[in-house]
């Protein structure tokens, strides 16, 4: 489809690549027997395991699933009343945790800016120099030493890019041949269990 | 207007398939290929390994990457190993947990997961309920973390392709003294990975999972024709910087898509 310009091909291109919503969707399903296998055993035992008051938690659980189906499939997911539902509960839900996460993030960040290795060291000193390069008070503060910005910007323009670029070809070139392998039904690895053994190198 | 558009591009994949036919032919002439150590997965076996010691199961999420779209390469990858880490879970008897964010990947991983360790003798290990799956990226990382608070696992495997909770992930997992093995091909994450993971694949590593962990070798040379394709891009590279640098820089327009 990428490759020609001819409109039948592009137009069963399209439909053939929207068949794949109806997986998606039917894979919604699957996905919704997961979480019940999950959670109804849990409400029928009265559970407390692997916390205290777990069935009810997963009674709240389906309830809310319960809720925006019913409401989902009568009114519509463009209706009103789902938008409602969906600014009103969901949104605020994610933005918490949105804002919860940010406090991993720093944690995650002191605990990768330790320099234990060289290599860690290889890591954090350009890193702290674009830090500083890159914020208001911090760029002030990187001024005071002479070249100190030269050496930000070099790191910036050249150095990042030209080994995200090596990156990013290693990367291109193990995509395009695993796909061909799965084309070709070589990549079977998910396939035959008796393959999956240990490596002998 | 032309019949063919993006001509370089389908020159490069005919060039690639014409490899390919090559490395089989040298596959069925017994040609055996030497892959480097990669000790992200040779310490797969030692992670779980410890998890048995701990009583505690091993935990595989997989990344927010959409499935569908660019990142499925890195998910596809990631499927290999789930199935690799399946067996060593089952011959040592231990759970293997998975995560999700896309539902048309839970059906593969339980299917990956159920085939491991139903070929080891253990399929009473295995349920469906084990992949835990969590609609929403936020909702995947508060889930982790409460699956690391209450279920404990002693190892987190996160190679496939991660978007933004990568660094979440990692933190859950540092926090409980899990031990962790990352990868990604995904560009901006991949330094968390190596920075706070105790192993990391670094890019292309994760593509040739499948390979290194596979006996058969005509999959095993694929890692060989990649060499040789990476090289050719290697050369296209090199002598297109030569031409733009001499002027010539139409060379350009030839390469893009």
């Amino acid at each position: 489809m990428t490759f020609l310009t001819d409109p039948a091909v592009r137009y069963w291109g399209g439909v053939i690549t929207s068949w794949s919503s109806l997986a998606s969707t039917t894979a919604t399903f699957v996905g919704t027997i997961v979480l019940l296998k999950y959670h109804l055993p849990r409400i029928k035992n009265k559970s407390e395991k692997p916390i205290k008051h777990q069935w009810f938690y997963s009674l709240l659980t389906m309830s809310i699933m319960a809720v925006f189906v019913v409401t989902g499939l009568i009114y519509g997911m463009t209706s009103s009343t789902y938008q409602w539902l969906y600014q009103s509960w969901y949104s605020p839900i994610t933005g918490l945790l949105n804002a919860v996460s940010a406090f991993f993030a720093v944690s995650a960040i002191y605990r990768a800016f330790r320099i234990r290795t060289l290599e860690s060291a290889m890591l954090v000193i350009p890193a702290l120099i674009i830090l500083l390069y890159d914020s208001p008070l911090g760029a002030g503060m990187l001024s005071i030493f002479p070249g100190m910005t030269q050496l930000a910007e070099y790191i910036f323009t050249y150095t990042g890019p030209s080994a995200f670029r090596g990156f990013i070809l290693a990367c291109a070139c193990g995509t395009m041949i695993l796909s061909i392998r799965t084309i070709f039904g070589k990549e079977k690895g998910f396939l035959p269990a008796e393959e999956a053994s240990v490596p002998t190198g | 207007m032309p019949l063919v558009v993006n001509l370089m591009a389908l020159v490069m994949l005919i060039a690639l398939c014409v490899i390919m036919i090559y490395g089989s032919t040298l596959a069925r002439k017994g040609r055996v290929v030497y892959i480097r150590r990669i000790p992200g997965l040779d310490a797969i076996e030692e992670a779980v390994s410890s998890a048995v010691e701990a009583g505690r199961p091993v935990y595989y999420p997989e990344g927010a990457a959409g499935f569908g779209d660019a990142w499925t390469g890195g998910k596809m990858a990631a499927l290999s190993l789930i199935n690799y880490t399946a067996g060593i879970c089952a011959e040592k008897g231990c759970k293997l947990l998975g995560g999700t964010i896309s539902s048309p990947y839970i059906p593969l991983m339980d299917d990956a997961m159920r085939q491991a360790y139903t070929a080891h003798g253990r399929p009473e290990l295995h349920d469906i309920s084990d992949i835990r799956w969590f609609p929403g990226q936020m909702a995947y990382i508060a889930g982790t973390d409460t699956i690391f608070r209450y279920e404990k696992p002693a190892v987190q495997i996160m190679i496939g392709s991660w978007w933004a909770e990568a660094l979440s992930f990692c933190e859950i997992g540092a926090r409980s003294g899990a031990i962790q093995i990352g990868g990604t091909d995904y560009r901006p994450y991949m330094p968390y990975f190596i920075a706070i993971c105790d192993y990391a694949l670094i890019g292309e590593e994760i593509f040739i999972a499948s390979a290194y962990v596979s006996k058969d070798l005509s999959v095993r040379i694929t890692v060989l024709i990649e060499d040789i394709y990476k090289w050719i891009m290697i050369g296209f590279t090199v002598i297109g910087a030569i031409l733009v640098i001499s002027g010539y820089r139409q060379i350009l327009g030839w390469f893009s898509l």
